[in-house]
């Protein structure tokens, strides 16, 4: 059975959306005109508009991560073009990694190689997360 | 994790059912001695800590329950080599167990490593040995039952 997790991530969409909203600010600062209230208010409305629009297409196309699993491997995609696929069986050992910004993600080895499947971002518990995933390795490198 | 600790080192990947040399640690930590934080912490831990990868070993009860010199010193060198293999400068070695018999007090106080700071550390009663080196004895403060 395949399992599907894609939670939308608050602080990257937060950040695309005021990437938007800050390169529009900048526009609307440096154009000579507009000095009627009215005016500055309707390009204020029309820049948030765009900024929630622009954003999610920004945060769809470089942070969203969906991440599907089932028992014989994984397909981690963030934004629209890294996507990773691996098999369970390709990965030896299992561990919980705790990131600078305190984020944790469940790290898979293969050989001297490591990749991360991030379980804070994922909003998953790390513990059991971690457990799920050391029980996957373990069953498909016994079916070999 | 739950419970109460200090401050010893910024851990920042753990294990479980770690295997090194036929012996199998329930856990096993590892991490530097660099603190992370905001500016003040970085800059306090740049100038005062050293940049060492140190890593932390945790036997439990059920596969600590028959230790005598041999087992002990099976441990110890798996936690050497271990500690080879990730280049790490210090390491503790935590053995839990219910209760401890006196003769196994006396092992684990009798090894004198300056690398591996070993602490048997009896659940029941709270009690804590370490063996008889500075970071043994670290282990001590550190370990809040």
């Amino acid at each position: 059975m395949s399992h599907t997790y894609s939670p939308i991530q608050m602080y990257n969409l937060f950040k695309s959306v005021m990437i938007i909203f800050v390169l529009q600010a900048v526009v609307v600062l440096i154009a000579p005109f507009f000095s009627e209230q009215i005016v500055r208010v309707s390009i204020l409305i029309v820049n948030v508009v765009i900024s929630v629009l622009l954003g999610w297409r920004l945060y769809k196309s470089l942070y969203h991560t969906v991440f599907t699993y089932d028992n014989e491997g994984f397909t981690l995609k963030k934004g629209r073009k890294d996507v990773n696929s691996f098999k369970w069986n390709e990965f030896s050992k299992v561990s919980l990694f705790r990131t600078e910004s305190g984020e944790l993600s469940v790290r898979l080895y293969r050989d001297s190689e490591h990749f991360d499947l991030p379980a804070s971002k994922l909003k998953l518990n790390p513990f059991t997360f971690r457990q799920e995933v050391t029980k996957l390795v373990s069953v498909s490198k016994n079916k070999e | 994790m739950l419970g109460k600790g200090r401050w010893i080192a910024d851990f920042t990947e753990s294990f479980r059912n770690w295997n090194v040399n036929d012996v199998t640690f329930d856990v096993f930590i590892q991490g530097n001695t660099r603190m992370k934080g905001f500016l003040l912490s970085r800059l306090f831990s740049a100038t005062v800590n050293p940049n060492y990868q140190v890593g932390c070993y945790i036997i439990s009860a059920d596969r600590a329950k028959d230790i005598d010199r041999k087992s002990l010193l099976k441990m110890l060198h798996a936690v050497k080599a271990s500690m080879k293999e990730n280049e790490m400068k210090w390491a503790w070695l935590l053995i839990l167990c219910a209760k401890a018999a006196d003769f196994q007090k006396k092992l684990v106080e009798s090894i004198k490593d300056q690398a591996v700071g070993i602490a048997l550390v009896e659940v029941d009663s709270k009690g804590i040995v370490s063996s008889d080196s500075y970071i043994g004895k670290q282990a001590r403060r550190f370990i809040k039952l």
